[in-house]
């Protein structure tokens, strides 16, 4: 606004002054309007407005104080400069046209020359206050917008006023310090890092731009400070580098592709992996790592996945970069931007190939036989599962075949288990090596094995596989340099004719094998339904023959062994008899095996021993004078029957040694164990006699006849049945009876029944023999009489 | 002789060998080491035994392998009456190996199968060419190896071998190991050789375990003591009562005849006549020779039949191997 456009409203009931005011006013550019009262002036300001207004004081109706408070009041009036007309000397008017609310005042009588320099100056200087007030309602419209939180405070750290958006996020906080004292120019700008708590008690990051400035009307610098929330920009890093570092030190592989399946990144773990460096993998594809052990449809599964769900995980076999495969676990996510397309896929995996060969070992352990390993129980059963249920879908037959290794037992107690362990395990070669790749050979316990044969519907068929197995396993086994021939025998059931179930099958299928075991070992039998009856017997036997120490059914018979050069009694041989309840008597053929399989045989024996020495005391006291020979198994050899024991009942029984004689098999021998050869020394040491039974039936070790302690040789009754009649028999028995005689070992010879046999050993130089021809077993008592005709006991 | 025919041994029992499990088997080498100078370098068993099993294939090819015959004599006459014919194996990287490292390798290997077809080709030549360059009837005894027995059709072999040399059956004399008269597949074999005439004999009979049933029931003529009984007598003790006696008394029971093996001095051949021993065989006779000394051998040998050792001053010197 310039002086010359200046619109000066002149207020003043006095056409004089008017006139005059505007002559004045106009000479000097300012465009004027007139109002003769307060009403009219408040008018016209109203709808023109006007630049300043000179106004009377003294006017009727509305007078000039009243007028210039209404024009203050109106919007456009605020700030207009008003100059009241006073009179002179009239300091009271004066002061009531400030109060109310004009600018300047002139007094009456105006002195016109000077009013036109009065009112430029008062335009003047009401334009630069406007300026200035205008500048300030703008830089506090600008503090009061900005979104930055803005603090004044003065030198004492007092808030001197802030801004709305630190009202709202820091209201009623005062601000930290700088941590370090700045000085000099840098001392106007300070830039620093805080923490502080939001008006919301939230602990926020911050930068604080603080200045310091002074105040108007203040001697002291204040501070204005701008504070940054840098919480969010904080935390969004601390995520990164926490990412970063995970990236960096994960034990799982991570790769990163862009959605076409080039790689961008990986960690190195993945290079730990595969082998393959980030250079290397990177701009590649995940084909990188594929191995061939997955098909087509493993990877359109794996694809199909991730774009309907985002994610893919499983076990997956990849190849490193030196060509090896390997399990492993991987997971993958597809990653989308806010519109749902995928901008990345991240994969992580892990080489799982400890725990896959740890799974293998629990399975392995869970189902098979850890020495031989054959499938055990558990898998056997799960296998004849399955193959049922394929028979009875598709039909056919299947086989199933229970194996018990013949004479193990044996093998295991006389050398030992390594030696069973050792044959057990070339046992379960030959067998894998009978059947086809689609047959399954179990271990089911101890010596005894399943055969599995799917597809085998006649019984023909399983008979010629039998018959195999029986071949290869009664060829010679190798152990340890030692030749041991074992056998074997086998139970035989057929599905669906034999059984139903697996639990059927294999019972009746054991049946079959015990039925095969009893008619003689090393031979095979089909399930028959007798079979139950047979075993139920069997069974029942056992049973008894537990009972028959308690039941006092078992007995002890003597056999006079007689001196054939002086015709006089040697002594007698103590055999065991069994008077069944029901079943009369039963031979020890028949009950001997089963005692010594289940373990009966300790009990039995020391009974026959105690019992024999008992008799023996009683009959020593009768002058009886020639020993008694005791038949010992070689189980109770090996397992049970000490030294000292029989030191003990020698004691008890106030024997001499020299009365007493073991009858043991040449098996004992055979195997050359330290064990028997220590036990037959010991025995030997305290005076017993030791005699082999059953010479010549099995194998002989001449060595071991001139090694051990041997008292005398007993030649099979077998040999000597057919002695007169058949020159073989005949021929032996003198091959036996020539050696022993050369070895200085008396012999004896065992089932002698008529004076033709007599004869003829007589002549070959046999020195005992026992047998029907002299006298049967009998009874103790009868034995007495028989031996007191004799003369060997006191008359 | 033992140490020649140590092969079957592992294959059957013998006390001795059970005792010395422990030692390693060049450890044997060393006992029977008279009959193999120099044997006594022989390197890691493993090692060779794995070089071993492509150069016995190559040593059939490569004619590094030679039969020695070892001289029997019969006790009652001092007459030679066979001879036992031994492989020898000349390697050029392995030097001289024992039959007792080669012939476990080529028993496991099958390779024994044709190393015992070439054997007796070469030994029934050999006793056919004595016989036209007019030496007295030697009997000519093989040795014959468990896998020979079961994995070959042995009696089709011999068969064919007579017929091709021309060897009288009764000529030829197979030494059975003991231990394979326990199987029963065996014994319809024997059954078979001895139909086709050629003499059986039972090897290092008693070492293991023996069946006295077997000895009836099979076709055997001859039984060969173990050396180890041998070495038992002629030791100023009762001889009477030794197992070499026992099994002499036992086999003439069973009208067998029985030479001894490994009979090494005097008072082991006057105990084995004291006996009634039939024949023997062994160092205090002769060692092992090369056939053409043999002949020359055997040539003076029959001019002057004795009990003593054949004179070795009478025939070349043969080169130390």
């Amino acid at each position: 606004m310039n002086n010359g456009t200046a619109r000066i409203l002149v207020v003043d009931d006095d056409p004089t002054i008017r006139l005059l005011a505007r002559e004045v006013l106009e000479r000097n550019g300012y465009v004027v309007a007139e109002a003769e009262n307060g009403s009219q002036a408040l008018r016209h300001f109203a709808a023109t407005g006007g630049d300043l207004v000179l106004l009377d004081v003294m006017m009727p109706e509305l007078d000039g104080f009243a007028t210039c408070q209404q024009l203050r009041q109106m919007p456009t009036g605020s700030q207009v400069p008003i100059v009241m007309m006073t009179g002179l000397e009239d300091s009271v008017s004066i002061q009531r046209a400030y109060d109310a609310g004009a600018t300047d005042f002139i007094v009456k009588p105006i002195i016109w020359s000077i009013l036109a320099q009065r009112v430029r100056y008062i335009l003047r200087a009401s334009n630069a206050l406007r300026e200035v007030a205008g500048r300030a309602a703008f830089q506090r419209a600008l503090i009061e917008t900005m979104p930055l939180p803005i603090l004044v405070e003065d030198a004492q750290g007092h808030s001197l006023t802030c801004n709305p958006a630190f009202e709202t996020l820091f209201g009623g906080r005062s601000l930290p310090r700088p941590t370090e004292s700045v000085s000099g120019d840098q001392a106007r700008l300070q830039v620093y890092e805080a923490d502080m708590l939001s008006a919301h008690q939230d602990r926020r990051a911050v930068i604080i731009h603080r200045t310091t400035f002074t105040p108007p009307g203040s001697s002291e610098a204040g501070f204005i400070s701008a504070i940054l929330d840098i919480t969010e920009r904080k935390q969004n890093e601390e995520r990164q580098r926490l990412a970063e570092t995970v990236f960096q030190t994960a034990a799982s592989a991570i790769m990163v592709t862009d959605p076409t399946g080039i790689v961008q990144s990986v960690n190195p773990a993945f290079t730990t992996i595969t082998g393959y460096s980030g250079d290397e993998a990177i701009g590649k594809t995940p084909s990188l790592l594929k191995s061939d052990r997955h098909d087509a449809q493993f990877y359109a599964g794996f694809w199909g996945a991730l774009a309907e769900t985002g994610h893919w995980s499983g076990e997956m076999w990849q190849r490193r970069k030196n060509g090896q495969i390997y399990p492993a676990w991987v997971s993958v996510k597809a990653v989308r931007d806010a519109d749902g397309q995928v901008v990345q896929y991240v994969a992580f995996f892990s080489d799982i190939t400890e725990r896959k060969l740890a799974e293998q070992e629990i399975f392995f352990r869970a189902n098979y036989d850890p020495l031989t390993g054959l499938p055990n129980r558990s898998l056997l059963h799960e296998r004849i599962d399955q193959a049922l249920r394929r028979v009875r879908r598709h039909g056919g037959g299947l086989a199933l075949m229970f194996l018990d290794l013949d004479r193990f037992k044996q093998v295991n107690d006389t050398l030992g288990h390594a030696w069973g362990d050792e044959l057990l395990c070339q046992t379960a070669e030959r067998l894998e090596a009978c059947v086809r790749e689609t047959d399954t050979v179990a271990r089911y316990s101890g010596d005894e094995f399943i055969l599995l044969l799917p597809g085998i519907a006649h019984l023909s068929n399983a008979y010629a596989i039998a018959e195999k197995v029986i071949q290869r396993i009664s060829q010679p086994f190798d152990l340890n340099n030692t030749v041991i021939q074992i056998g074997c025998s086998i139970g035989i059931v057929l599905y669906p004719d034999h059984g139903s179930d697996v639990g059927t099958l294999l019972r009746h299928a054991d049946l079959a094998m015990y039925q095969a075991k009893t008619s003689g070992r090393n031979t095979y039998r089909r399930y028959e339904p007798v079979m139950a009856d047979q075993m139920l017997r069997q069974l029942s036997l056992e049973t008894d023959l537990r009972l028959a120490i308690q039941h006092h059914e078992l007995m002890v018979y003597y056999q006079p062994v007689l001196n054939l050069k002086s015709n006089r009694l040697a002594g007698a041989e103590a055999l065991i008899r069994w008077r069944h309840p029901r079943r009369g008597l039963v031979s020890p053929g028949d009950f001997i095996p089963l005692a010594e399989e289940t373990g009966l045989i300790h009990e039995i024996g020391a009974w026959v021993l105690e019992n024999v020495c008992q008799t023996l005391g009683r009959w020593c006291r009768k002058g009886w004078r020639a020993p008694i020979s005791v038949n010992l198994s070689s189980v109770q050899i090996l397992h049970g029957l000490t030294v000292e024991s029989v030191e003990t009942l020698l004691q008890r029984h106030a024997l001499r040694p020299e009365w007493l004689a073991f009858e043991i098999t040449e098996s004992v021998l055979i195997h050359d164990t330290r064990q028997a050869q220590q036990w037959l020394e010991a025995i030997r040491g305290l005076g017993i006699r030791v005699d082999i039974d059953d010479f010549g039936t099995g194998y002989s070790s001449l060595a071991y006849l001139k090694r051990f302690p041997i008292d005398r040789l007993k030649i099979d009754q077998s040999f000597v049945r057919d002695i007169a009649a058949n020159a073989n028999d005949r021929a032996l028995v003198e091959a036996i009876l020539a050696m022993a005689g050369s070895l200085r070992i008396p012999v004896v010879a065992e089932g002698v029944e008529n004076q033709e046999q007599l004869d003829l050993l007589r002549r070959l130089g046999c020195e005992y023999a026992q047998g029907f021809y002299f006298s049967k077993p009998v009874p103790a008592e009868e034995f007495v009489q028989f031996a007191g005709r004799l003369g060997a006991f006191h008359a | 002789m033992r140490n020649q025919s140590a092969g079957f041994i592992s294959n059957r029992m013998d006390g001795r060998l059970q005792n010395a499990e422990v030692a390693p088997p060049h450890s044997m080498g060393t006992e029977w080491g008279h009959a193999q100078p120099g044997s006594n370098r022989i390197p890691a068993a493993a090692t060779r035994s794995v070089d071993m099993t492509g150069l016995l294939r190559e040593a059939l090819v490569h004619r590094e392998l030679t039969l020695h015959y070892q001289p029997q004599m019969d006790l009652d006459s001092g007459r030679i009456v066979g001879v036992e014919a031994l492989l020898r194996w000349q390697n050029p990287l392995l030097g001289n190996v024992a039959p007792a490292e080669f012939i476990p390798v080529a028993e496991k290997t099958g390779l024994i199968v044709p190393l015992g077809e070439w054997t007796l080709r070469a030994a029934c030549t050999q006793a056919r060419i004595w016989r036209e360059i007019g030496l007295p009837p030697l009997r000519m005894a093989v040795n014959v190896s468990p896998r020979q027995l079961t994995d070959a059709e042995p009696n089709q072999v011999v068969a064919r071998i007579l017929r091709e040399t021309g060897l009288r059956p009764d000529y030829l004399e197979l030494e059975i190991p003991e231990s394979l008269l326990a199987r029963d597949d065996v014994a319809d074999t024997l059954r078979g050789l001895k139909r086709l005439g050629v003499r059986l004999a039972i090897d290092g009979f008693g070492a293991g375990r023996s069946n006295l049933g077997h000895l009836r029931r099979l076709p055997i003529d001859h039984i060969k003591i173990d050396q180890s009984f041998v070495r038992d007598i002629g030791g100023g003790d009762d001889d009477q009562t030794t197992i070499a006696a026992a099994i002499i008394a036992m086999a003439r029971s069973l009208r067998l005849s029985v030479i001894a093996e490994g009979v090494e001095t005097e008072a082991q051949l006057a105990s084995l006549r004291a006996l009634h021993c039939n024949e023997m065989q062994g160092f205090l006779l002769s060692q092992p020779h090369p056939a053409e000394h043999i002949a020359t051998l055997i040539r003076n040998h029959s001019k002057s039949p004795g009990f003593g050792r054949l004179s070795p001053n009478r025939i070349p010197a043969e080169p130390r191997e």
